[in-house]
C-alpha cells in the first residue's frame, strides 16, 4: 500500500507501522510545529529500535524496577528488566535519575473536536473522526503533559451521540493520530439541552422501538427475497419470515445510519453512558440491561452522581469520574458545607474508575497525574490512583491489551520522566508513541518560552530544524526585541488555541 | 492515609503506656474531641519540623500548652502529664500567611464603593463576615492570618486588615486598618457598572469615575497633590468634585509619610511602570500585589526596593483576571525568577480556593523553579516581615500562641495535604479523624478511653 493510499484510509490502524508517523509534524503548534517535524522526519525511521537505559521503571502492572531498561522494537515493548542487552541496531537513551512510565490515558473527553455535538438528539451514524482537529493546541498540551493516548468521544449535549476514539496527540490528520477507531458508542441519560429527563428517556424507547419495527421489515424483506431467488412462494406467518430473515442478514444489508445502534443492542458495541446526576446512574444502568448492552456500559459519571456508589457497586461496570473530584453540599439550614472526594468512594466501592482533567481549572487539576495524587492524598491507594491515569483507562476502551503498562508485547508509548508520576516537580522528559520519538522537554520550545526572559517571547523561531534554542534565538534577534514595543507584539493566541474554542470567560 | 497513634504519657508513665497506645489507635475521634479541649497538654511528634524556613529540626517535637508552644525542637523532657500524637510521615510549619486575600466579604462587579474614587479613611474590615465559610476554608488548607486586602474598585480604595482564619472571635483580629491598597489598571475603570455617565446634566471628566488609564492616572495623582496642599493649609485650585474628600486627607498624607503601609495592585507591566513613576513623584514607598508582568520589570523593581504579593499563579488565565486583559503575558518562571533577581517574594491565592489555594500556590511554585525553602518563605517569614508581624506569626518559635499546620507529608507537596490545623492555640481543623467518625462511634466501637486515660 502506498504513503498516500494509507493516509487515506481512515481507519487503519497505525500500530504495526511506525513508519506511517514520519513526516508527523506537531499536533499543532505554530510554534513547536516547526522542531517536532523536524524531529520526527529525522528519526523516526532509525528510531524503531531503542533502548531507555538506568531509569527507575513504574510498569503500572508489576513490581516498580529501581534502576532497569526497556527495550522499544518495532513500535512495541520487546524486553523490560533490570539489564537488557542493547542490540546492535539500538538507540541507547539513559535514563539515569529518570522515571519510565507508561503514557497517561484520558478516559474521555470531546476536546480537540471542533464542536463536540450535533444538533439532532439521535446521531448513532456520525464520528467523531470527521471533527477532530489536529491543529488545537490541546493536542500539544497533552503531548507535554504526558497524555499520549485521548480517548475523544461526542460531547454530553446528545442522546445517542456516535462513535468515538482514541488517538494519539501526534500526528496531521485524524487519521494518523488514529490509535483505535470505532472505539464505543456516546450516550447520554442526562438530558440534552432544551430536552427534561422524560423526553430524553423516551426518545431512547422511540429509537430502540423504531429499530426493532426498521429490522423487522428488513428481516422479512431479506427472506422473501431469497425466496423470490430461489424460486419460492411465501411458506411461513410473518414472525417466522422475520425469525428466518435475521438469520440471512449480513451487515452491509443494514442501513449505515443503523448500523451501529444494531450491533449495540446485540451487545457487541461498547458504550459510554453519560449519568450527570446520581438519578441518572439508575435510569442508565436500566437502560442498558433492557437493551441489552450493559454488558459493554461504562458510565461517565458527574460529581453529585457518586451518591449511587451503592448501584454501581452492584453493577460492577467501570466509571469513568468527572474531573471535579470534590463534592461539594451545603445544608440549606445550617449552612454547613459537606464534601466528598469522589474517587475515594469510589474506590471503596471497589470499582475501576478512570480520571479525567479538569479544563475548568488554571492550575494542577489540567494534569492526569495531579488529579491522580490528589486521590493518593486522600487516602486512595497509589497503585490505583497511577491504574486509573494509565491501565483501567486503557480496558475501559478496549485497549487494555495494547496500552496503559510497560508489559511486553504492548505498544511503546512510554514517557520518560524526571521524577516521580505524582510528584509536584516532576516534568515530561521524553514522550514515545509506538515507539517514536514525539516529545522532547529540552525541544519544547513553548515551555522554554513559559520559563524564558522577558523580550525571548512571541515570535516563532525561524529555524526549521529546530536548532536554535531561544536562548540563542533571543542573542541572535536581541537588537530587534530592544526596539520592539511590547504591546506591539502579535497577540498570542493561546487562550483560543487552548481551550479548543472555548470562549474567553465573561465577567462574574 | 495517615495514621496516627495517641496516648497519654507522664513523666514516669511506665509499662501501661504502650498498652494505652494500642487502645487509643482504635479511638481516633475520641482523641481529637480531646485534643480540641484545652486542659492537658498535647505534644506533637513529626517527622520533620520547619522552625522557619532553612530551619528544620527532624524529627522533632512540639508541645502544646494552654494554646502556646510550650517547647519545640528535636527532643522535649516531658515533666507531666501530656497527650502524645505521633504521626508518622508528618512535617510541620508554621501557619500560612497570605498577604493579598479577599476572603469574607464579596468582591464583585456591583460591590464597588461608589462614595470616591479615593477612600483610605474607610476600613475593609466593616465589611467583612468574619464567619464566613471563606475563612474555614483558609484555614483547613492550612492558612492561620490573611492580610484581607480590600477590594479592587477604587483607585486609592479603603485601608485592609490583618485577622486570623479562625479561633476564638476576640482574638481574631490582629490589626484592624493596615496597609491601604491603591490598583491600577482595568479594574477601577470596568468594576461598577463599567463607569457609565452617571446623569443627563452633570457629564464632565469631574463627576464620572475614569474610564480610561488616562483618567485613572489622573485621580491618583490628583488625589496626593490635592492632600499635600492641604496640609499645606492651601485650598486646591479645583476643590470640589475629583479632588479627596477631607476625611481622605489625613491617610493620604501618611502614605506620603511612610507612616502606613501602601500597596498597589498593578499586573501589566503598563501598570507596574506606571506605579514605580507615580512612587518616584510623589516619594512614597508601596508593596506589589499581584505583579503578573513582574517579572518584565525586575530591574525597575529591584532598583527601587519594592516587594512582590506575586499571584496567583495560573497556567493560563480565567475568570475576571481573563477579561482585564492584563494577565495574558504570564510566565511560569515569574516567581522563581524575582527570587533569583533577589526581589522580595511573597505569594497569594488571592481570591482563589481549592486546588488554586495558598498551599498549592507555594507547589506551583517549586513546580517552576523556587525551591522547598523558597517556597516556605514566600508564605510565611516574608509575608509576615511585609505585614509587621513577624513576631506573632510566620515561624515556630517557644512562647508563641500555637499557629502551625501538620501536613501529611512534605508541604506543597500534590500528595499532601493539612491534616491538623493549629490557629492561635486551638485545633480548628483535624483530618487524621477519619470519615464520617464521630467521637461517639469510636468510643463505642472501642473500649472507654476516658477512663482509661484517667488511670494514668
Amino acid at each position: 500500500m502506498s504513503e498516500k493510499a494509507m493516509n487515506e484510509t481512515r481507519d487503519v490502524n497505525v500500530r504495526r507501522r511506525p513508519g506511517r508517523l514520519r513526516g508527523v509534524g506537531a499536533a499543532a503548534g505554530f510554534m513547536a510545529c516547526a522542531t517536532m517535524l523536524a524531529f520526527a522526519t529525522g528519526r523516526a525511521a532509525m528510531a524503531q529500535t531503542v533502548l531507555l537505559q538506568g531509569g527507575k521503571v513504574i510498569p503500572v502492572v508489576g513490581e516498580t524496577i529501581e534502576k532497569g531498561d526497556v527495550l522499544i522494537k518495532n513500535g512495541f515493548i520487546e524486553a523490560v528488566g533490570e539489564s537488557v542487552d542493547a542490540p546492535f541496531d539500538a538507540t541507547v537513551v539513559d535514563c539515569t535519575d529518570k522515571v519510565i512510565f507508561p503514557g497517561m490515558i484520558d478516559a474521555h473527553t470531546w476536546r480537540g473536536m471542533d464542536q463536540p455535538n450535533e444538533s439532532p438528539p439521535v446521531t448513532p451514524f456520525l464520528n467523531v473522526y470527521d471533527a477532530i482537529d489536529p491543529s488545537q493546541l490541546f493536542f500539544e498540551d497533552s503531548l507535554r503533559d504526558g497524555v499520549l493516548s485521548i480517548h475523544i468521544a461526542p460531547g454530553d449535549d446528545t442522546v445517542i451521540g456516535g462513535m468515538s476514539r482514541v488517538v494519539h496527540p501526534i500526528g496531521l490528520t485524524p487519521a494518523e493520530m488514529t490509535t483505535a477507531s470505532d472505539v464505543a458508542l456516546k450516550l447520554s441519560i442526562t438530558p440534552k439541552s432544551g430536552f427534561d429527563r422524560m423526553r430524553q428517556m423516551a426518545m431512547f424507547r422511540e429509537t430502540f422501538r423504531k429499530l426493532e419495527e426498521d429490522m423487522k421489515a428488513l428481516a422479512e424483506k431479506t427472506y422473501e427475497d431469497k425466496l423470490r431467488d430461489d424460486g419460492k412462494d411465501l411458506d411461513v406467518p410473518p414472525d417466522e419470515a422475520q425469525k428466518r430473515g435475521r438469520e440471512l442478514l449480513k451487515p452491509e444489508d443494514v442501513p449505515e445510519k443503523d448500523r451501529n445502534l444494531l450491533l449495540l443492542t446485540q451487545g457487541k458495541l461498547r458504550v459510554f453512558i453519560h449519568c450527570d446526576r446520581a438519578m441518572d446512574v439508575v435510569a442508565g444502568i436500566r437502560l442498558a440491561k433492557e437493551h441489552g448492552f450493559f454488558d459493554q456500559a461504562i458510565f461517565v459519571l458527574g460529581t453529585e452522581a457518586w451518591k449511587a456508589a451503592d448501584v454501581l457497586k452492584q453493577a460492577k461496570r467501570p466509571v469513568v469520574l468527572d474531573p471535579r473530584l470534590i463534592h461539594d453540599e451545603t445544608d440549606p439550614l445550617t449552612g454547613e458545607e459537606k464534601e466528598t472526594f469522589v474517587p475515594k468512594v469510589i474506590d471503596d466501592a471497589g470499582l475501576q474508575f478512570a480520571l479525567l482533567r479538569n479544563w475548568g481549572s488554571s492550575m494542577g487539576e489540567r494534569y492526569l497525574w495531579y488529579q491522580a495524587a490528589r486521590c493518593v492524598r486522600e487516602g486512595v491507594s497509589r497503585e490505583h490512583a497511577l491504574k486509573a491515569i494509565t491501565l483501567w483507562p486503557a480496558e475501559m476502551t478496549g485497549l487494555g491489551h495494547r496500552l496503559g503498562s510497560i508489559e511486553i508485547g504492548k505498544d511503546a508509548n512510554l514517557l520518560v520522566l524526571t521524577g516521580d508520576p505524582l510528584d509536584m516537580q516532576t516534568w515530561v522528559e521524553k514522550g514515545y508513541v509506538q515507539g517514536i520519538p514525539v516529545y522532547e522537554r529540552s525541544e519544547d520550545i513553548r515551555l522554554e518560552r513559559l520559563f524564558a526572559e522577558p523580550g525571548a517571547d512571541d515570535g516563532p523561531s525561524e529555524n526549521a530544524e529546530g536548532e536554535a534554542t531561544t536562548e540563542e534565538h533571543h542573542e541572535i534577534h536581541k537588537n530587534e526585541y530592544k526596539e520592539v514595543d511590547p504591546d506591539k507584539r502579535p497577540k498570542r493566541e493561546r487562550r483560543e488555541g487552548r481551550r479548543g474554542g472555548r470562549r474567553r470567560p465573561r465577567p462574574e | 492515609m495517615m495514621k496516627r497513634s495517641c496516648a497519654t504519657q507522664g513523666a514516669f508513665g511506665g509499662g501501661a503506656i504502650f498498652a494505652i497506645a494500642l487502645a487509643c489507635c482504635l479511638v481516633q475521634g475520641w482523641a481529637s474531641a480531646a485534643l480540641a479541649d484545652d486542659a492537658m497538654p498535647v505534644l506533637i511528634r513529626a517527622k520533620k519540623i520547619y522552625l522557619s524556613p532553612g530551619n528544620v529540626v527532624s524529627p522533632g517535637a512540639i508541645l502544646i500548652r494552654d494554646g502556646r508552644i510550650d517547647r519545640i525542637g528535636d527532643k522535649i523532657e516531658l515533666a507531666d502529664e501530656v497527650r502524645v500524637v505521633d504521626l508518622e510521615n508528618a512535617t510541620v510549619t508554621a501557619g500560612l500567611i497570605d498577604a493579598n486575600s479577599n476572603a469574607g466579604y464579596r468582591s464583585g462587579y456591583h460591590d464597588a464603593e461608589h462614595a470616591s474614587e479615593c477612600i483610605p479613611e474607610m476600613r475593609v474590615l466593616d465589611t467583612i463576615d468574619l464567619e464566613s465559610n471563606d475563612f474555614k476554608n483558609l484555614a483547613k488548607d492550612g492558612v492561620t492570618t490573611v492580610f484581607v486586602s480590600p477590594d479592587s474598585a477604587s483607585v486609592i480604595g479603603a485601608r485592609g486588615a490583618i485577622v486570623r482564619t479562625a479561633g476564638a472571635a476576640d482574638k481574631r483580629v490582629i490589626q484592624e486598618a493596615s496597609g491601604v491598597k491603591a490598583t491600577i489598571g482595568r479594574e477601577p475603570i470596568f468594576k461598577a457598572s463599567f463607569n457609565r455617565t452617571p446623569s443627563r446634566f452633570n457629564v464632565s471628566f469631574l463627576t464620572r469615575r475614569p474610564t480610561t488609564r488616562m483618567g485613572l492616572v489622573w485621580v491618583f495623582r490628583k488625589s496626593f497633590h490635592d492632600a499635600q496642599l492641604k496640609a499645606r493649609g492651601q485650598e486646591p485650585s479645583s476643590r470640589g468634585e475629583g479632588s479627596p474628600g477631607d476625611a481622605s486627607i489625613p491617610y493620604l498624607m501618611q502614605i506620603l509619610n511612610g507612616e502606613i503601609p501602601f500597596r498597589i495592585q498593578a499586573r501589566s507591566q503598563l501598570d507596574i511602570l506606571t506605579a514605580i513613576r507615580l512612587s518616584r513623584e510623589f516619594n512614597f514607598r508601596f508593596t506589589l500585589e499581584e505583579g503578573t508582568d513582574a517579572y518584565r520589570c525586575i530591574d525597575e523593581l529591584k532598583e527601587n526596593d519594592i516587594p512582590v504579593i506575586y499571584g496567583p499563579i495560573f497556567d493560563y488565565p480565567m475568570g475576571f483576571r481573563a477579561g482585564t486583559g492584563e494577565s495574558d503575558r504570564f510566565r511560569y518562571g515569574a516567581p522563581s525568577d524575582l527570587v533569583k533577581a533577589g526581589v522580595k517574594l511573597a505569594l497569594s491565592a488571592g481570591d482563589l480556593s481549592g486546588e488554586a489555594a495558598l498551599p498549592m500556590q507555594a507547589g506551583y511554585a517549586m513546580r517552576n523553579g523556587l525551591s522547598r525553602e523558597q517556597a516556605l518563605a514566600a508564605v510565611t517569614t516574608v509575608p509576615a516581615d511585609l505585614l509587621g508581624i513577624s513576631d506573632l506569626a510566620g515561624s515556630l518559635e517557644s512562647g508563641r500562641s500555637a499557629d502551625f499546620v501538620v501536613w501529611s507529608g512534605e508541604p506543597f507537596d500534590a500528595t499532601t495535604r493539612a491534616e491538623m490545623v493549629f490557629v492561635n492555640g486551638t485545633l480548628v481543623s483535624d483530618r487524621t479523624v477519619k470519615n464520617g467518625a464521630t467521637p461517639a462511634d469510636d468510643a463505642e466501637a472501642g473500649s472507654k478511653p476516658s477512663e482509661e486515660a484517667s488511670d494514668e
